[in-house]
């Protein structure tokens, strides 16, 4: 059976406090690369912060990145809701780790990170498969 | 190869403003910029050209596309200090350069 070109995994991280939550989840080993992050809008505030994105060692983005910078509404179409404005980092099968601290938290909420997996790094353009 | 490359900014108590100097180092050429919500940043370059950025609104900005709300430069780095000026910040704030090695 032919793989999809590409793949969205969602990883549901539940916060419950200010403090930070850390996660750690397998990413479909069918897929060679990471090409785009994004997480979903919802309830968390714009102090929130991704401390640590890592996959195999690699940083996908820089320690305390803002997440506002990669959360996107349901107004944006889904192709283009990823931040791909990074090196493609080698994955199939790695682990990948989120640290994530949410300053302003004032009730629980569930936070989802969508990454965007695919074996074709190279035909990825601002977030779109060509 | 293309990198994220954050500057932390820290405003001290009472102050509004804040500057820094970034060397350049071994990136070839800066591709694009963005910054913290409601910051206005200026930044300076080694041949007098200025880009100025005037607080973004991110609240309404989460309808745009991650990748489209930067500030794409596609500038020659070449032993370049980039001195920043960033207005209206608070306490902790920061600007994000993406670059290319």
């Amino acid at each position: 059976m032919k793989k999809n070109e590409f793949i969205i995994q969602c990883i549901d991280m539940p916060i419950s406090s200010a403090n930070t939550h850390e996660l750690r989840q397998q990413l479909d080993n069918d897929y060679s690369h990471l090409v785009g992050i994004s997480i979903s809008d919802t309830y968390c505030s714009t102090k929130a912060v991704l401390e640590q994105v890592k996959v195999k060692g690699a940083e996908i983005l820089p320690n305390d990145f803002e997440a506002v910078h990669i959360m996107t509404s349901r107004n944006v179409e889904p192709n283009n809701r990823f931040y791909t404005l990074f090196e493609a980092v080698d994955t199939q099968g790695d682990d990948i780790t989120v640290r994530f601290k949410d300053s302003m938290y004032s009730s629980d909420y569930n936070l989802q990170i969508h990454v965007l997996l695919t074996n074709n790094p190279e035909n990825i353009s601002r977030g779109i498969l060509r | 190869m293309v990198y994220c490359v954050k500057i932390p900014i820290q405003v001290p108590n009472q102050l509004k403003v804040q500057t820094f100097k970034w060397n350049s180092g071994g990136y070839k050429k800066l591709k694009a910029i963005f910054c913290s919500p409601k910051v206005d940043l200026s930044l300076l370059f080694n041949d007098g050209k200025e880009i100025f950025m005037r607080g973004f609104e991110y609240g309404e900005v989460k309808h745009t596309a991650p990748n489209n709300r930067v500030f794409h430069i596609d500038k020659a780095l070449k032993d370049e200090v980039i001195i920043g000026v960033v207005g209206k910040t608070e306490a902790q704030s920061a600007v994000y350069l993406i670059v290319e090695k």
